[in-house]
């Protein structure tokens, strides 16, 4: 995985493309396929319980991320359906910056589950060499936050 | 109205528990936990990659620690271990319980990242708790 700091990058360049006014909803959606699968990291500072916690890897798939999305979205008292965009919004970006990176084998996002099991990556950079997606995206966020300023400044409503 | 949102609500409520039990027994059968350690017959041939943490060298190669495991890696080429970071292996299981290394990536500094992460997290909590206030209906706008 890229960095979270590149997902929630990508996840703010979305946000002022769109003029979304619920930012955090897509953030959630960014982070969203990371937080179970990534649960397991906890062991490195104490002892998890027995269980078996690869099937919290199913969470870092489209599919069932979307139902996911389906089933938390009335949590928040906003336009349902504008919930699931906007969390679904980000989690496309995620699991699009997930398939951008390298590895040896088959790993990589199963973009197509339950269709196919197959796993997509384009194998562009290692995941520690995810300051490649980093950088150009905090250049896209700060020239669009740029051209939106002027656009306001000449265009004043 | 509501009998049927609720209706279409346990709907995928059972799809999501569907696919749940379909993943784990077809991710069971390609990402079977392995314990080459203990069982290295079973494993003659198999090729894949892991990551795991520098756990010294021998001459000819260098040990990875995977799965509270200790796993002999040989690879012929100059091998130095990597900076704050983890190492990912491509190799191939050989029945006398190592690894014959195909491909190696040392991750620097990775834990760099999980700092930067942990931030990055923070910032989305924070965020988020600026935009939507808890109740016990759940959240709403702040």
């Amino acid at each position: 995985m890229p960095d979270w700091l590149t997902h929630i990058v990508i996840g703010l360049i979305l946000i002022e493309a769109f003029n979304v006014r619920k930012k955090s909803l897509v953030l959630i959606g960014t982070l969203l396929p990371d937080i179970l699968p990534k649960i397991v990291l906890l062991g490195l500072f104490f002892a998890l319980p027995n269980f078996n916690y690869e099937i919290f890897n199913a969470f870092h798939i489209p599919f069932v991320l979307f139902l996911v999305t389906l089933l938390i979205a009335p949590l928040f008292r906003y336009d349902y359906w504008k919930v699931v965009l906007l969390m679904n919004m980000g989690a496309i970006s995620h699991f699009l910056a997930d398939a951008s990176l390298r590895h040896f084998s088959t790993a990589g996002v199963r973009l197509l589950y339950p269709l196919k099991f197959q796993a997509y990556s384009a194998n562009l950079v290692w995941p520690d060499q995810s300051y490649f997606i980093l950088i150009p995206a905090i250049i896209v966020y700060i020239a669009i936050i740029l051209v939106k300023n002027i656009a306001k400044k000449s265009y004043p409503q | 109205m509501r009998k049927l949102t609720l209706f279409g609500y346990l709907l995928v409520l059972v799809l999501l528990i569907i696919t749940l039990f379909h993943f784990s027994s077809v991710y069971a059968g390609n990402e079977d936990k392995f314990d080459m350690i203990s069982n290295p017959e079973k494993y003659p041939g198999v090729t894949k990659q892991f990551m795991g943490d520098y756990g010294g060298s021998f001459n000819g190669g260098f040990y990875l620690a995977y799965n509270e495991q200790i796993i002999p890696i040989h690879y012929s080429e100059e091998y130095s271990p990597p900076h704050f970071g983890n190492i990912l292996v491509y190799g191939t299981f050989n029945k006398e319980g190592y690894v014959e290394a195909i491909g190696i990536h040392n991750y620097d500094y990775n834990y760099v990242i999980y700092f930067i992460s942990l931030i990055a997290f923070f910032f989305g909590v924070w965020l988020f708790f600026k935009e939507w206030k808890i109740t016990y209906r759940g959240f709403k706008s702040a």
